[in-house]
């Protein structure tokens, strides 16, 4: 009986908080760059998540017409249509903007999931699509839950976009400009920084890495819909971030992980028909604990 | 400064216990709160709407469980007072309202019928539920179209609305096609939430409603309500004597995590207590759950089989929720723990083969799954009444699917049951027409309401078959069973 | 980076007009023309009600319900500078109370307003006390997982709420149809517009734009800061209390499914922001247009022939409308439907107006501190 109570609520919560660390750190992303919340991250992943679907299986929309193309077709569209969104943001919404308490840059980011949201029901009415993995089956069963290639291929992505903007971050001067446009912008213009440019590069890299969330999540989560970004992984993802700083790439990783268990070890051990939502419980009290008792979150420092 | 963020600290977390206390006390005490729930929603649906009798047999309630007690026909005559006591009293709707609710004593209310024409309201949920939109606008109407002006001299004239599997968006829909289109009943093609609220809206402006679909809870005792198909909690008790006769012992429910689905729950538990099956888990999840939640109630259910070989099949599970929720679970189930439970249950929606195909190929379905409906698989509509597929080519210009079936079905019902109050159609006299007979058309069960507003008298079965149809269908294994 | 010159920020004071316009007087027609567009509204109003279903009477009381709770969000992101992503919690609280004060304890409607406003603002106080510590942009993820919470936790107990199945709350007696329930919602609706307009010309108001402009300041002038950010808060959530008990006994029967995070707290964010941070009049007016446009977009899209599809969706379309206009709005435009409400309430006073400006302030002032 330990086993469900225990050890598969922990197998299930690594492999979901990979997701949310996948989300996490486009928004760590943009915050270390630019210090705003990105409130259309969830719809990112939700356009890049239909654009895969649209594009592997064709579609006929308006004076559109495309072929079925495959899902790695259909993963690379995913992508480039989350990036598309994002330097749209950027160009439209956050460079009007730039000079305005963050906060309107929130509101902004909202408004942008609204929109999305309503075109994604346009699209795809509220039915929910199911979108194949890049690979089927699974390697290994542990404890009595397979974890599927999929899951795999998340975690795998989610290390590598981890280790990837680290080095960014961390080692290209690039990335050093970045970092210092979110901390001194005038200092950093007069140094011949290009503002512009930097900002395009981190909202185009956060879209295409929402893009990314969108192809990969849903096989993993059975099902995409409208909206599906912002209900499903936009408030774990956040969590997740704040707990490892804002800042941290390490930390959203590891603040993914802890909001899969806490979730998960929330469902398996309360019943929903004494305590309904004791995930969402669980969750508000680690963020207030952790934003009260350590705002740095749980890695402290920028990294 | 440390000491004062500490004692915020402490404060924060106090909150947080006594919230968290609160959640876990109050629900623990819901069985007795929903008995008063009950109580006090009739009772507040006698002041809100003039139009129902104050007390139009609402004592018919257990206190212990909540439960009505269909003592004598509670539902029926409670109608038959609320129309004596409303026909005085102005309605609350405007023009709809106008009337009392059932009884035929009260003046005549014709809305929505004129010398040729009867207009009849639908609500389903063309979206929410993962139905394709296009197959209730194409079947909304083939069977009145099919039968021209056969009722008593009038022709039958839809309107549809979706409800888009919320019980708000329903409300809406059904005020909106009582008010602005003056459609002489109402509807609720499917989905509980959806038909409790749209019943209870109804019943308050003296519109009659037909469910196809129900609980018994929220419409045991609302006047001019009746319900064409067998109750969950009847269903509830077949489904156990099913099971049981496919030979399991082990029985798992997973349900919505909403009032209305009690009865259903409490159908099954003593169904499957009288027969002897053991219940390895009974989950209630949140109605609308992300993917994360669906996962962990896969993992619990399928976990209740630790030890065992996961594939083998001794388990049934009887899941009642949305489409969306069970094709998500039975997909996680498949992929996450490689476990195939029998999947028994009781639908409408989830006997559409929107369902039998998403469930398909997620590998949900690998040991069998079967549903009760109160209409055929689509592969026995030629047999069961020939008239639907060539009615729907002729119409729609192309072979009919299980949701132009299920709306046939609906209609023929309907039909027979606008024929069977004459000529001369009010709301009353429908209403006082329906009482006590029984409907026969061959496709539904025989609707029956000599015992009351629950008209079903017995349930087909459906059977999925994933090698059939676009990846998967639902076919007929059996037909009007009372008793297995 | 060029510096833009952003427009002021302060509300002119209410009482005291700008020396030029002093000698500013309308002529007897003039003041005609001002009397005839309040009761031509009326009249208009009237009309309305009287000619279509009521169902659109319902809509309307709507369209005021969205206008309270907007008002509600404005005391939080207008005036204190706070930020509130969860108002389904304050919205959905508000409506379960009176529910529940209503058919559980049997009290009259009235009763259950109060109740439900009280237990509105002490919830909002709580979440309050949360924002004096944390601040600015990781108090809105505070105010997220809050409104989660409400969702999947407080909205589903079913002793509370009834569960999925919702929990009653019938229309009080003389107002028990739409129509007439209307008046009663745009009673409150005055009533919700009077305690504000007086709260914010006074001691207390000033208090809180103080907050909003900078703490340290404002507490370097003897402004508590903690006591006026609680009472923003214990404000906003009393008017969310009355938005919530109007709305369920509207609906007459409430569920959890109708307080979600997309239908309540991003609509109610951008019916604020459109209307204009701190213009009343903008807040309702964006507030009914909204309403009566999710209502008859489905109508004209009928006649005019647009395709079905695009009929079913009118709503959506809508939605998406809105979106695209609060980034405008605070792009181009920070002070909202201010802009158009802003001089005709001041012509209306007969005092002198400016077209296309609403009297500064709008959305320039979302500036809680990051």
């Amino acid at each position: 009986m330990l086993g469900v109570t225990l050890v598969t609520p922990i197998i299930l919560g690594l492999v979901q908080g990979a997701g949310f660390g996948l989300v996490a750190i486009g928004l760590v992303l943009i915050y270390k760059s630019t210090r705003v919340f990105n409130f259309a991250a969830g719809e990112f992943a939700t356009l890049g998540a239909f654009a895969s679907y649209h594009f592997s299986h064709g579609f006929n929309i308006l004076f559109i017409s495309i072929p079925k193309l495959g899902l790695w077709a259909g993963a690379v569209a995913g992508i480039a249509v989350g990036a598309a969104f994002g330097l749209l943001t950027e160009r439209f919404v956050v460079r009007p903007l730039s000079n305005r308490p963050k906060v309107t840059v929130l509101v902004a980011t909202a408004a942008i999931a609204t929109t999305a949201i309503a075109l994604e029901i346009v699209l795809g009415a509220t039915k929910s699509f199911r979108s194949g993995a890049l690979v089927s089956g699974h390697p290994f069963v542990l404890q009595g839950v397979s974890l599927l290639w999929q899951e795999l291929i998340v975690i795998f992505v989610l290390v590598l976009a981890g280790v990837g903007l680290a080095i960014f971050f961390g080692y290209t001067d690039l990335g050093l400009a970045t970092l210092a446009t979110s901390q001194e912008p005038t200092a950093s213009r007069l140094m011949g920084i290009r503002l512009n440019r930097i900002s395009m590069l981190t909202w185009g890299l956060a879209g295409a890495l929402g893009g990314l969330a969108g192809v990969l999540l849903p096989p993993v989560t059975g099902s995409f819909f409208a909206a599906y970004g912002t209900t499903d992984l936009l408030i774990a993802a956040f969590t997740a971030a704040v707990l490892g700083g804002m800042t941290s790439v390490p930390g959203a990783f590891l603040g993914g992980i802890l909001v899969g268990l806490v979730q998960n070890l929330a469902l398996s051990n309360v019943d929903q028909n004494h305590f309904p939502g004791a995930p969402a419980v669980a969750v508000l009290v680690v963020l207030i604990g952790v934003l009260v008792v350590r705002p740095t979150g749980i890695l402290g420092r920028e990294a | 400064m440390n000491r004062r963020r500490t004692l915020s600290l402490v404060a924060l977390l106090v909150f947080f216990a006594v919230l968290a206390a609160a959640c876990g006390q109050k629900a623990g005490v819901h069985s007795t709160g929903l008995a008063a729930g009950g109580g006090g929603g009739l009772a507040d649906g006698s002041t809100t709407a003039t139009s129902i009798d104050a007390n139009g047999n609402i004592v018919a309630i257990d206190p212990a469980t909540g439960q009505v007690i269909p003592s004598g026909g509670g539902g029926t005559s409670g109608g038959t007072s609320g129309g004596s006591g409303g026909g005085a009293s102005a309605g609350t709707g405007g023009r709809s309202g106008s009337g009392g609710s059932t009884g035929p004593s009260g003046p005549a209310d014709r809305t929505g019928v004129t010398d040729s024409v009867i207009k009849i309201g639908i609500h389903a949920p063309a979206s929410g539920a993962g139905a394709p939109a296009p197959s209730f606008d194409m079947g909304k109407a083939v069977y009145f179209t099919f039968i021209g002006s056969s009722i008593n001299g009038r022709r039958v004239e839809v309107v549809f609305k979706d409800d888009g599997y919320n019980p708000s968006q329903a409300v809406q829909a059904c005020k909106s096609m009582v008010q602005n289109d003056h459609v002489f009943l109402l509807v609720g093609g499917a989905g509980t939430d959806q038909i409790v609220a749209c019943a209870k809206y109804a019943a308050s402006v003296g519109v009659p409603y037909l469910s196809e679909g129900v609980t018994e809870n929220g419409l045991g005792n609302l006047p001019g309500v009746f319900a064409e198909t067998m109750t969950y909690k009847a269903q509830g008790a077949l489904l156990a004597q099913y099971i049981k006769k496919q030979g399991f012992t082990k029985v798992a429910m997973v349900r919505g995590n909403t009032g209305n689905f009690d009865d259903a729950h409490s159908g099954f538990l003593s169904g499957a207590q009288a027969q002897g099956l053991t219940m390895v888990k009974d989950l209630a999840i949140n109605k609308d759950s992300g993917a994360a939640e669906v996962s962990n109630a896969a993992s619990q259910v399928c976990g209740a089989r630790a030890g065992e070989a996961t594939d083998k099949h001794d388990v049934a599970v009887y899941p009642l929720m949305s489409p969306k929720l069970f094709i998500n679970f039975a997909g996680a189930a498949a992929q996450q723990f490689q476990c195939f439970p029998r999947y028994a249950g009781i639908g409408i929606t989830l006997g559409i083969n929107i369902v039998a195909q998403g469930v398909c190929q997620v590998g949900g379905f690998k040991t069998g799954g079967t549903f009760f409906s109160p209409f055929q698989g689509i592969a026995s509509a030629n047999q069961v009444d020939p008239d639907y597929q060539k009615a729907y080519q002729a119409q729609n210009g192309q072979a009919g699917d299980d949701i132009g079936f299920s709306l046939w079905a609906a209609e023929k019902v309907i039909a027979a049951q606008l024929k069977g109050a004459g000529r001369d159609l009010s709301r009353q006299s429908f209403v006082a027409s329906l009482k006590g007979k029984s409907f026969t058309t061959g496709v539904y069960p025989t609707v029956n309401f000599a015992n009351g507003p629950f008209g079903g008298t017995a349930t087909h079965v459906l059977k999925v078959d994933c090698s059939k149809g676009s990846g998967g269908e639902f076919q007929t294994e059996s037909q009007n069973n009372k008793s297995f | 980076m060029t510096t833009v010159l952003e427009p002021p920020t302060h509300d002119e004071p209410l009482d005291a007009a700008p020396a030029d316009d002093r000698d500013f007087r309308p002529t007897p027609g003039g003041w005609a023309a001002r009397a005839a567009l309040p009761i031509g509204s009326l009249l208009v109003l009237f009309f309305y009600l009287n000619h279509f279903a009521p169902v659109r009477a319902d809509n309307l009381s709507n369209g005021l319900i969205i206008a309270v709770g907007a008002l509600s969000l404005n005391v939080l992101v207008g005036y204190a500078g706070q930020i509130s992503l969860g108002h389904q919690a304050f919205i959905g609280i508000g409506a379960f109370t009176s529910a529940y004060v209503i058919s559980q304890s049997h009290q009259s409607f009235y009763v259950a307003l109060v109740v439900a406003a009280l237990v509105g603002a002490t919830q909002a106080v709580i979440l309050g006390l949360v924002a004096l510590r944390v601040r600015g942009l990781y108090f809105a993820l505070v105010t997220l997982a809050w409104g989660a919470v409400s969702e999947q936790c407080i909205f589903l107990l079913k002793g509370f709420t009834g569960g999925g199945a919702g929990a009653n709350a019938p229309k009080p007696g003389g107002f028990t149809t739409d129509r007439a329930y209307f008046v009663l919602v745009a009673i409150a609706l005055g009533v919700i517009l009077l305690i504000d307009w007086r709260m914010m010309a006074s001691k207390a108001g000033r208090a809180m734009q103080a907050l909003r402009e900078s703490p340290q300041v404002a507490a370097n002038y003897g402004v508590n800061v903690n006591a006026y950010t609680l009472l923003a808060f214990a404000v906003s959530g009393f008017y969310a209390g009355v938005a919530g008990a109007l709305y369920a006994s509207r609906r007459t029967t409430v569920q959890a499914v109708e307080f979600s995070f997309a239908s309540i707290a991003l609509t109610y964010l951008i019916v604020t922001v459109v209307g204009g941070l701190r213009k009343r009049g903008g807040i309702v007016a964006f507030a009914i247009l909204f309403e009566l446009g999710a209502e008859w977009l489905p109508d004209l899209a009928k006649s005019l022939g647009l395709p079905r599809s695009f009929q079913a969706n009118a709503g959506t379309y809508l939605q998406a409308v809105s979106g695209i206009l609060a980034i405008l709005t605070l792009i181009f435009q920070p002070e909202g439907l201010g802009t158009i409400t802003g001089p005709i309430g001041k012509w209306l006073k007969g005092e002198r107006f400016h077209l296309g400006h609403g009297g500064g302030g709008g959305a320039e002032g979302v500036n809680a501190r990051p």
